[in-house]
């Protein structure tokens, strides 16, 4: 555990005889949720659970004054930044490998930290930019200067595993240098660099205070800890940036080009040859099939280009359509399966709107009730779809 | 799958009984924090995703009973992937996919998102992980 950094604001001392006992009591509301002050949980199961975690902890001074702090406000402890690295602390000095080669695992080390080989080109680009933010460089300071065991590594995580997170148990950081994050909820934006404050603020900010808010639910925040990085590290970054700062854990992850880029990126197979999707561009065609995450559009020739076939990423057309996944694959199928003529348009700042012209005469034609299918085999849509159907055009992810 | 299949659990259970042959269990690390809700889809491809292939018939068997016995309604809210139990047949083939999301009531079947009013599941996942 990283003994210079105290990530929270000091908590107010709980009442003298406000014991674990007091902290667990809960009222039942007449919904069957269960509070503990302004805590709120959905189901009994979710109240013991709590209960239980917060009995293993043993009822320290620091998990009592925690408890009674989000108990009374309803908010988890402002995380604060990491205590700053000594004067004169540049980046480049933080990166420095030296004379260093990779030992027999492939990894370098920058003091605790490690980093391999492979990732190192990567690690160091996005550190350069989360350094310009104190508190990045900070927590770099700090990761390299931990006595932690397992000590820290700092992993690039290849495409197909489109994530971000930290992993305590290996303590381990995941950081995907291709992924922003957009929070449909407020259309906030965050680049991929932002991911790496977030993470590195989870890493920094272990302790009793995390054990106790690990596990309650924030909504839409996700859990208590998450919120406390969202509105913490995580949101004065993006202050910083000029950028919204998102308020929900509930977020999609994002495609694109760039540390520093919210612009989604969208690439499409023509000719067997790969390339990137610049606005503007409007294509109409019969999707002919949607398997291994690929969809495949047969484009009708219009006398200015012959018959062809485009192919899209499921994954990177749901995202410039503002969709998770599912609801995109449930639209092109349903498309699929009704031979509907779609378009796809992007937007100036790289979205895509998607139209289905002959699925609205349907819903015109049927205005209540099931929409009838060409084929008795064909499964009804799913309820994602259904939804989707009231809506003329996709269009989500303004800025 | 559609709203009604999702009440119908007991008997999606019943009509994959006879063709499970294998159980992998997909597990997020405890307290492994993610910068987003983690969707079932996306609980696959997790770089520190925990992962036990069961062939064990009777832990199997007991699996199955407690997903049977966890009555689901379908839920709009997306799911939080903790857990997601991936059901196969002799040819590898999925029969029946179950995910459990972060809190006790939260899930997924196959792709339908559902909250479940009995947690028979949940219990049999404390049990067997200790969450």
């Amino acid at each position: 555990m990283p003994d210079v950094s105290h990530p929270y604001d000091p908590l107010p001392d709980a009442p003298k005889d406000w014991t674990l006992k007091d902290a667990l009591a809960a009222t039942k509301s007449a919904d069957g949720h269960f509070h503990c002050g302004q805590l709120e949980f959905e189901s009994e199961k979710d109240y013991k659970s709590f209960t239980a975690a917060q009995i293993d902890l043993g009822g320290s001074k620091e998990q009592l004054d925690t408890l009674h702090y989000i108990e009374t406000t309803g908010k988890p402890p402002r995380m604060e930044a990491m205590n700053p690295p000594p004067a004169g602390t540049t980046v480049d000095q933080l990166l420095d490998l030296g004379n260093q080669k990779p030992d027999k695992a492939g990894m370098y080390h920058l003091g605790s930290l490690q980093v391999s080989e492979k990732d190192y080109a990567k690690f160091a680009e996005v550190q350069k930019l989360a350094c310009q933010n104190p508190e990045g460089l900070a927590a770099l300071y700090h990761l390299e200067h931990s006595a932690d065991t397992p000590p820290p590594t700092f992993r690039v995580t290849p495409d197909n595993e489109r994530h971000d997170n930290y992993d305590p148990a290996k303590n381990r950081i995941n950081f995907n240098p291709n992924s922003a994050v957009r929070d449909n909820s407020n259309g906030a934006l965050l680049p991929p660099v932002v991911a790496v404050i977030h993470e590195e603020a989870h890493w920094g900010s272990r302790g009793a205070v995390l054990d106790t808010m690990s596990g309650i639910p924030a909504k839409p925040y996700g859990e208590m800890a998450d919120r406390a990085v969202i509105e913490g590290a995580e949101g004065r970054e993006m202050q910083r940036r000029g950028l919204t700062p998102r308020h929900a854990h509930e977020a999609q992850m994002i495609p694109v080009k760039g540390l520093e880029s919210t612009t989604p990126s969208l690439t499409m197979q023509q000719d067997g040859k790969e390339r990137e999707i610049t606005p503007p561009f409007q294509q109409s065609g019969r999707v002919i099939g949607v398997k291994d995450g690929i969809a495949t559009i047969a484009v009708r020739g219009d006398g200015t280009q012959p018959e062809h076939r485009m192919s899209f990423k499921v994954d990177q057309l749901a995202t410039a359509m503002g969709q998770n996944v599912e609801q995109a694959e449930g639209l092109l199928k349903g498309a699929m399966s009704h031979k509907d003529t779609v378009t796809f348009q992007t937007t100036n700042d790289g979205r895509v709107v998607y139209q289905n012209p002959d699925q609205q005469q349907r819903i015109h034609d049927h205005p209540v009730g099931n929409i009838p299918f060409p084929d008795p085999m064909t499964p009804p849509p799913s309820a994602a779809q259904q939804v989707q159907a009231k809506t003329p055009a996709v269009e989500v992810g303004g800025r | 799958m559609n709203d009604r299949a999702v009440s119908d659990l007991g008997e999606r259970v019943s009509a994959a009984r006879p063709n499970v042959t294998t159980l992998t269990v997909y597990r997020l690390p405890p307290r492994l924090r993610a910068l987003v809700k983690v969707s079932a889809v996306a609980l696959e491809s997790y770089a520190d995703v925990q992962v036990e292939h069961i062939a064990d018939a009777a832990t199997i068997v007991s699996a199955l009973d407690a997903i049977a016995r966890s009555r689901p309604r379908p839920a709009h809210e997306a799911l939080d992937a903790r857990f997601g139990l991936v059901f196969l047949d002799a040819a590898g083939e999925r029969v029946l996919s179950v995910y459990k999301g972060a809190f006790a009531l939260d899930g997924q079947i196959d792709e339908v998102l559902c909250e479940y009013e009995e947690t028979a599941l949940h219990a049999w996942l404390t049990q067997r992980y200790g969450v």
